[in-house]
């Protein structure tokens, strides 16, 4: 404030200084004259007074000048004016005197307009120093900036290379594709390749033509969003799968473009397959195990109906044989035969079924379908075990998605664990009951025995691998079945009964009859 | 040298087989190979059916799966023993092993056979049921006419009887019992009659089979 107030009061320094030199100057001229008069009696006061007002002019402007021209006014008046030594003008010398003032008025107006000129020279010269500078400035922030940019897209491309992820663009009206120095790459293709959509589909595995051209449709389409899977063949190596990811964007120009990352996700694909297969090798290495555990019952419900042909055959021909061929005889003997290979086959399509060691194929299944088929496969063992089984099935079950085979490995390991924690129960009814019921759009199967029980410290680790509490027991089958019941999106779980025993339960995701 | 008193095969008395088996595949099977033979066959789907049947008169042999709902052949045939029931038994079974059938032999089963069998193999070792159980059925009728027999003897013409077949002489006897030897040699010809024994020898046997040294070898 208070150096405002005074800016406002004073003048600048600058201007105090011009004043002063203006000053200085006149009576410098002034000096100069009364010296010169006196020694080399000349009277040069007109233009040293003119020399005076110019370079106050020159230095201090109009103010200063015009300044400077009163005071020489009140000097060349009171020197060398008649009289001398004082302010009167005799009339003789009033035109003198006016002629000096007009002079010094013109020196001052053609100085201060010398002055305004050098002044907006000065001006303009100032003005393009600051725009070059300006223009110094900003090319060195864009050389930066420029740096900064190739430094990022250096490290875009490294990630790229590291993420195995590359970048496209396709501007879906003109059709013009750009793939990303790591697309390339990913694509194992040069750079020097012009990108489009059919030297794409080219590459592309022949069973993912369908789904790339239905991405590449709905996206014509103007959908916004894609997400899939493709397999790339590379001439000389492996096929790639690659994962693409896409949306739509809208440039200022009011293009569309497709954006989006392509992403090798072989690695993780080839992972996620030898982890599968290595599920897929346990849970048949532990369905083999089963089958070993019910091998006196599945060489029973494979001799008898053996036994049951070759009998029949041998019967048929001793009917054949008699003196009087009884062909009635003969004929039901042969329709018997028959039955008795088909039932045989139908065993041993089931054991293979279990024994094949197939990848899991996951279709709609009636999870009551696979339970029957689980019964009759250890019917013999429930006989043997001496136990009463009850069969409690819902009607109208919602299919699930699962493997048929897995599933009924689930089933007949906990059936088969039912019927092993009975085996020391004589004081009791040893029941089995199996159940199947929806509930909170699940399916759920459960097998309850009137059992041992399990003691609730080993509740926690009954799913885990390698725990057994049979001496013979791999500690496998619970495990595997809560990896195959998992890997269907379920669960499994067990629980001890109120009165004795315990039920095992797993429940699946119901799905709709009718999947498009 | 055994003499039966009836003969063995009456119209009424067919050899007859006893099939017990769950599964109907294998007894209809069964049942026509044992026609097949003019054998009687009776099929049964659990030992609970069979022990309802009444048992026929003639040989007759059970043809018997070891797996059976319930109870086991095993023990079903242990229980037969228990209950004096003595039937000729052939075991079948799908998935044998050797403690199985040690344990079914031991027991006295006439045989043992894996599934499928051959049909020559079932129907000998019927064949060889039935003769165990004709000859069983004939040592039987034997012994009860030998006792019905016995029954007929007067209580000193036993006495003779007991003492002769020891190997005594008839003088002996005669002094054992107190009594003239002419009186002993009636006894004993009364005795040797009435058991239709026709030498010595023969009384000798049957004195054995009616166990009547037993008291003599209790007073030694």
């Amino acid at each position: 404030m208070i150096s405002t107030s005074r800016n406002s009061w004073w003048p600048s320094p600058a201007a105090v200084l011009a004043y002063a030199v203006a000053i200085l100057s006149v009576t410098t001229a002034l000096v100069t004259g009364l010296l010169l008069d006196q020694f080399l009696q000349t009277m040069p006061y007109v233009s040293l007074f003119l020399c005076s007002i110019m370079f106050a002019a020159w230095f201090g402007g109009f103010g200063p000048s015009l300044l400077a021209t009163g005071i020489a006014i009140l000097l060349f008046t009171y020197y060398f004016v008649d009289p001398g030594g004082s302010f009167e003008v005799a009339a003789k010398d009033i035109p003198r005197v006016a002629l000096f003032a007009v002079t010094a008025l013109f020196v001052v107006s053609l100085s201060a307009a010398q002055r305004r000129n050098a002044d907006s020279l000065r001006f303009a010269r100032d003005q393009l120093q600051a725009t070059v500078g300006e223009l110094a400035r900003v090319n060195k922030a864009l050389e930066a900036e420029n740096v900064q940019r190739r430094r990022v897209e250096a490290y875009l491309d490294e990630a790229q290379g590291l993420s195995r992820t590359g970048s496209f663009s396709w501007k879906v009206s003109s059709g013009n594709v750009f793939w990303s120095k790591e697309g390339y790459r990913m694509l194992g293709l040069d750079q020097t390749v012009k990108p489009s959509i059919d030297l794409l589909l080219q590459r592309v595995h022949q069973d993912d033509h369908r789904i790339v051209r239905h991405e590449i449709d709905r996206a014509r389409r103007g959908e916004q969003d894609c997400d899939y899977e493709l397999r790339w063949l590379m001439p000389n190596r492996p096929t790639k799968h690659l994962r693409v990811r896409a949306h739509r964007v809208q440039f200022e120009s009011g293009e569309d473009e497709i954006v989006g990352a392509l992403i090798d996700v072989s690695e993780a694909r080839e992972a996620q397959e030898s982890l599968h297969a290595a599920q897929t090798a346990l849970a048949h290495a532990a369905r083999v195990a089963t089958l070993g555990e019910m091998s006196a019952s599945i060489a029973h419900e494979v001799n008898q109906p053996l036994a049951g042909i070759v009998t029949n055959g041998e019967a048929g021909l001793r009917w054949l044989d008699r003196k009087e061929p009884d062909l009635g005889e003969v004929r039901s003997a042969m329709e018997r035969i028959i039955r008795d290979g088909k039932r045989a086959s139908q065993v041993v399509e089931r054991l293979r079924a279990l024994a094949r060691k197939a990848p899991a194929q996951t279709t709609l299944l009636d999870l009551n379908e696979v339970i029957s088929e689980g019964v009759a496969l250890v019917q013999r063992e429930i006989q043997s075990h001496r136990v009463a089984l009850q069969i409690d099935l819902a009607r109208d079950l919602p299919p699930v998605l699962a493997g048929r085979v897995e599933l009924q490995q689930v089933v007949i390991n906990l059936m088969m664990n039912g019927m092993q924690a009975m085996e020391a129960v004589t004081d009791r009814p040893r029941r089995l009951v199996v159940r199947s019921f929806v509930q909170a759009e699940e399916v759920l199967v459960s097998v309850r025995d009137s059992g041992i029980g399990i003691d609730p410290e080993n509740m926690s680790r009954l799913f885990n691998a390698f725990f057994t509490t049979r001496a013979n027991g791999m500690g496998m089958g619970l495990s595997i079945g809560r990896s195959l019941i998992e890997s269907y999106g379920g669960r499994i779980w067990a629980s001890n009964n109120d009165d004795a025993g315990t039920t095992f339960q797993f429940a699946l995701p119901a799905r709709v009859r009718a999947a498009s | 040298m055994s003499r039966s008193p009836q003969p063995p095969r009456t119209a009424k008395a067919l050899p007859a087989v006893f099939v017990v088996d769950d599964d109907p595949s294998v007894r209809e099977a069964l049942s026509s190979l044992f026609r097949s033979v003019d054998l009687q066959v009776e099929l049964f789907g659990s030992t609970a059916e069979f022990l309802q049947h009444k048992r026929p008169e003639g040989a007759s042999c059970l043809v018997l799966d070891i797996r059976l709902p319930g109870v086991s052949g095993l023990d079903f045939q242990a229980q037969l023993l228990q209950a004096n029931i003595r039937i000729p038994i052939i075991f079948m079974t799908g998935h044998g092993d050797i403690p199985m059938s040690v344990r079914a032999m031991k027991a006295g089963a006439v045989d043992f056979l894996a599934k499928p069998f051959r049909d020559q193999d079932m129907l000998d070792a019927v064949a060889a049921a039935l003769q165990r159980d004709r000859q069983a059925r004939e040592a039987e009728n034997a012994a009860a006419s030998l006792r019905a027999n016995y029954e007929l003897l007067s209580p000193r013409e036993r006495e003779v009887m007991a003492l002769v077949t020891t190997g005594l002489m008839n003088k002996q006897v005669a002094g054992q019992l107190g009594l003239s030897e002419i009186t002993v040699k009636i006894h004993r010809g009364h005795a040797m009659k009435k058991m239709n024994a026709r030498s010595l020898a023969d009384l000798v046997r049957m004195a054995e089979s009616l166990g009547l040294h037993k008291p003599k070898a209790h007073q030694a």
